[in-house]
């Protein structure tokens, strides 16, 4: 296994995927930094399906350096997703899942290093949108007159850290989610739309009929999870969740490598 | 050089997808060392049984061995085995280089060894470049090289010669030869029967998943027809001529300007006889023997036939 996470890495460390993949993450990272300060308001208040707008209170609290981080939860989740999604599914389009098996035909191993190697930039890239997001916050507030004087604290460094380490496991189960559609569906194409279309739209549709039914999806799962609870679902609640839909996305990934037949 | 325990050995070896029967049934047997030829005609089956000696799918029923163990573990033989599975399959953002380490990395070998495949295939000098800036010869023989990285025993090479230049060829077919001298078995599928011709030692030969001939490449050349070629000095001798052999009881085909006589060269002296006492002058006459991918266009078709 971690002779596959190394040999992954060797793909991962080049310049041209590090910029296509790091960019949008830190850019969705920015802009969602950038709109919760600049769209803050008196008193929070609900957007319905497209989000809470954040009161001027939290801002002004220990947490309120860790929002702009949690802003853009979901939409780097997609980015992670389509990540995991398009590095899978590059090894079966241009047959190079072939050579790896023959080079390392114990098929756990071989998918256990990649996933891991995966998730370590995931990690890595997660760090960066953080300590991103902590500059452009200091760079933005005074602009709109929020005090940054509880972001110094340690609480507030706490809060910042354990933010990213949930946003960590959350953007990683999204790359799950993606790594086994493309498993199942062998197209990169189909994973993102299903990530985009189904797991985002489809829930947050079927939500405006049952507003229950929405907290079930992945999606609430693991942005109340990167929230660290939310006012739909606690933070024990969210974590459940977001292992148990990893889990049983890592079963079905693990399921098909090691059976299916590599015909591509 | 041939010795031991056959490198590959498959029995009753078959593989259906949904309704369609890829492998049927396949039996046979090569032998260690030298050049192995696989030979059928597109879709006859040849990659889907590379696939199943590779571990990457599994037969439908049969067995099989690579290097004395079994197919169905492959991480018993894969450590000896290098191959090459259709079209290079590579990581065409990185350089010739990073793609060996990808594979280098994976078998746990040094990085020393990328550099000595890369002087065995002649790619040293550009290992720095970008893949999407090799030539498909360049590509092809970094596959090449991906596949000589664990200096494996048996090298599986499917279709190593598609789409390169004649120089290309050339040098692919050096590099197996040479590969083959050093004792390592080199078992490669080629629709260019002409290139299986030049190197192989013993062929493998299938079609609609089942198997036609397997042995040594000169028995199976033994088996090739032979036919005498004569033309005439002047054309409109042809009709003439092909009219006295025919009476003479001979097994007679027309062409163009020549006609062609079944048999072997006992015969060429009987055919100029027959012509000269018709008064015909011969400006040719020679033994034709048919080369492999005549023979296998023959043996193809009577398969065809009788299926």
């Amino acid at each position: 296994m971690i002779r596959s996470f190394r040999s992954e890495w060797i793909t991962l460390r080049r310049r041209g995927f590090i910029i296509g993949w790091l960019g949008p993450i830190l850019l969705f990272t920015f802009v969602g930094t950038i709109i919760g300060i600049t769209g803050i308001d008196q008193v929070g208040g609900d957007r319905g399906p497209f989000g809470d707008v954040v009161g001027i209170d939290q801002y002004l609290s220990p947490d309120g350096l860790a929002l702009g981080l949690q802003a853009a939860s979901t939409i780097v989740g997609l980015v992670v997703l389509s990540l995991f999604a398009m590095s899978l599914g590059r090894e079966y389009s241009s047959g190079t899942i072939r050579l790896l098996l023959v080079s390392e035909p114990r098929r756990s191993q071989l998918l256990a290093g990649k996933l891991l190697a995966l998730s370590s930039f995931t990690a890595l890239a997660i760090i960066a949108a953080a300590v991103f997001s902590i500059v452009i916050g200091f760079a933005v507030a005074p602009s709109q007159d929020i005090s940054t004087a509880e972001w110094v604290t340690g609480e507030a460094v706490v809060g910042i850290i354990a933010t990213a380490g949930r946003m960590i496991v959350a953007t990683i189960a999204w790359g799950l989610v993606g790594a086994t559609v493309v498993m199942v569906s062998r197209s990169s194409a189909i994973a993102i739309a299903v990530g985009a279309g189904g797991l985002i739209l489809v829930p947050r549709l079927l939500g405006q009929a049952n507003e229950r039914l929405t907290d079930r999806f992945p999606d609430s799962a693991f942005r109340a999870l990167t929230a660290g609870g939310n006012g739909d679902l606690s933070l024990s609640a969210s974590a459940v969740m977001t292992v148990v839909y990893a889990a049983i996305c890592v079963a079905i990934l693990f399921t098909i490598f090691r059976t299916r037949d590599v015909t591509d | 050089m041939v010795t031991g325990s056959p490198a590959i050995s498959v029995d009753g070896l078959s593989k259906r997808f949904k309704d369609f029967q890829a492998v049927d049934d396949l039996t046979f047997e090569i032998p260690q060392g030298g050049v192995v030829g696989f030979v059928g005609p597109n879709g006859a089956g040849k990659s889907t049984t590379i696939r199943m000696l590779l571990g990457l799918i599994r037969p439908t029923s049969g067995s099989g061995q690579v290097l004395g163990c079994s197919i169905t573990d492959p991480p018993g033989f894969l450590h000896r085995v290098g191959a090459l599975i259709e079209a290079p399959a590579l990581y065409k953002a990185l350089s010739g280089a990073d793609n060996l380490k990808v594979f280098a990395t994976l078998r746990d070998l040094p990085d020393k060894r990328t550099e000595e495949v890369l002087e065995i295939v002649g790619l040293f000098g550009r290992r720095n470049d970008r893949v999407s800036a090799y030539s498909l010869g360049m590509k092809q023989r970094l596959a090449i090289a991906i596949a000589l990285m664990t200096d494996p025993d048996l090298l599986i090479l499917d279709e190593p010669t598609n789409g390169l230049d004649p120089a290309g060829i050339i040098e692919v077919r050096e590099l197996l030869k040479g590969l083959a001298q050093s004792g390592k078995t080199v078992f490669v599928s080629s629709h260019l029967l002409s290139e299986i011709e030049k190197q192989a030692e013993h062929v493998v030969v299938i079609n609609h998943g089942e198997l036609l001939f397997s042995g040594r490449l000169d028995s199976l050349l033994a088996q090739a027809d032979q036919k005498i070629r004569a033309r005439p000095e002047r054309p409109e001798d042809l009709s003439s001529l092909y009219g006295c052999l025919a009476d003479a009881g001979l097994s007679v085909e027309a062409q163009s300007d020549s006609v062609l006589v079944a048999g072997n060269e006992e015969l060429a002296a009987q055919v100029n006889r027959l012509a000269s006492e018709r008064g015909i002058t011969l400006r040719e006459l020679k033994v034709e023997t048919e080369t492999l991918e005549e023979i296998f266009i023959r043996v193809t078709n009577d398969e065809n036939a009788t299926s």
